[in-house]
């Protein structure tokens, strides 16, 4: 028979992963509600908006959903740092090569070269930056 | 003695799976291979963005071919996938077996609609006299869409995969962390498709 104290660890183990579920149901909801805003740019009125706008809040609403995916959804928030770190290392190898070709066949706006250098540069400098900190030499064992 | 022999044994068998890393060295593979797949996705829909214009005066292109409200319905089919892969493996988490499956065969389910959906908007595209050689907008949307379509379905096959070992009771919490490389995979089928379906559909042509 169980115990009072039993059936309260049970109940509180049953509390957590609802919670740990609504978790996920939560940022579903956030990641259906911006797929909502993203289709809505798509109409007549909002499609007439200029089109560095339209580029700029659809990409923005990108960014966050493919973080919110990979952060919650692939555990990479709770999982092994080394995870996050492997997927930031290629994204900062994907920015400058990706931005280089769209701006050297005209996807994005004409910019001062010199923001254009910002832009490719500053995002994977910080990131390679904070990587190259927050790695720990001397804790690997050797064979 | 006995629970210590148990405690070394199952530590010995843990460790067969970490890596110096200190992480598991199935879950570290698939990571690995899933940086190889973005880079792959980004060669194609930077190909894509290079050829959308390439279109004869007398052919169609994305503005009148793409019917936006039917795959933004695919889109959020992929997207609730995504969250019933993670019900599935929080079930297996907790051993809660018949959840897991039932979740395991609603995410293949929705990955099948997916796929159907853009079986059927290729279908469409083809009968509107867009083929895979007509031209380069063509070759590079179909290109593109079709990889994608492809990873989508072998995330079902490995999905069902699961599903029948569940069936027939091969289904533990010991095998949690392989539903959860699958889940990865699947994610990253769902993250790709939220850039292809921004940068090809919605962004202005």
């Amino acid at each position: 028979m169980a115990t009072t104290d039993q059936l309260t660890e049970g109940t509180g183990e049953a509390t957590s992963w609802v919670k740990e579920d609504w978790v996920y149901i939560k940022t579903a909801l956030i990641l259906a509600v911006f797929t909502g805003i993203e289709v809505f740019t798509y109409f007549e009125s909002v499609h007439k908006a200029p089109d560095w706008l339209l580029v700029l809040t659809l990409s923005f609403l990108m960014v966050i959903k493919f973080f919110l995916v990979a952060a919650i959804f692939m555990h990479l928030r709770d999982d092994n740092a080394v995870f996050t770190k492997m997927m930031v290392m290629g994204l900062c190898i994907a920015w400058p090569v990706y931005f280089v070709m769209a701006f050297a066949f005209g996807f994005l706006p004409d910019w001062n070269p010199i923001l254009k250098v910002i832009f490719l540069l500053v995002p994977p400098a910080i990131t390679g930056f904070w990587l190259g900190y927050s790695f720990k030499g001397g804790t690997g064992s050797h064979h | 003695m006995t629970e210590t022999a148990t405690a070394q044994t199952t530590h010995d068998h843990s460790e067969d799976h970490v890596s110096t890393l200190g992480v598991s060295n199935d879950k570290l593979g698939m990571w690995v291979f899933l940086g190889s797949d973005c880079l792959l996705f980004g060669g194609l829909i930077s190909t894509y963005m290079l050829y959308k214009d390439r279109i004869g005066p007398d052919d169609l292109g994305p503005e009148e071919m793409f019917d936006i409200p039917f795959t933004s319905v695919s889109s959020f089919v992929l997207l609730m996938s995504s969250l019933t892969v993670v019900l599935a493996i929080t079930a297996l988490r907790r051993n809660d077996i018949r959840r897991s499956r039932i979740w395991l065969l609603t995410t293949a389910i929705l990955g099948a609609v997916f796929v159907g959906g853009q079986v059927y908007e290729f279908t469409v595209f083809y009968r509107e006299g867009l083929g895979y050689t007509t031209n380069l907008f063509g070759t590079s949307f179909f290109t593109l869409t079709g990889f994608h379509g492809v990873h989508v379905s072998v995330g079902i096959i490995m999905l069902m995969s699961m599903y029948i070992q569940s069936m027939r009771g091969r289904l533990t919490v010991a095998q949690e962390e392989k539903l959860e490389i699958i889940g990865l995979y699947w994610h990253f089928v769902d993250v790709v498709w939220i850039v292809i379906f921004t940068i090809v559909y919605l962004f202005p042509q």
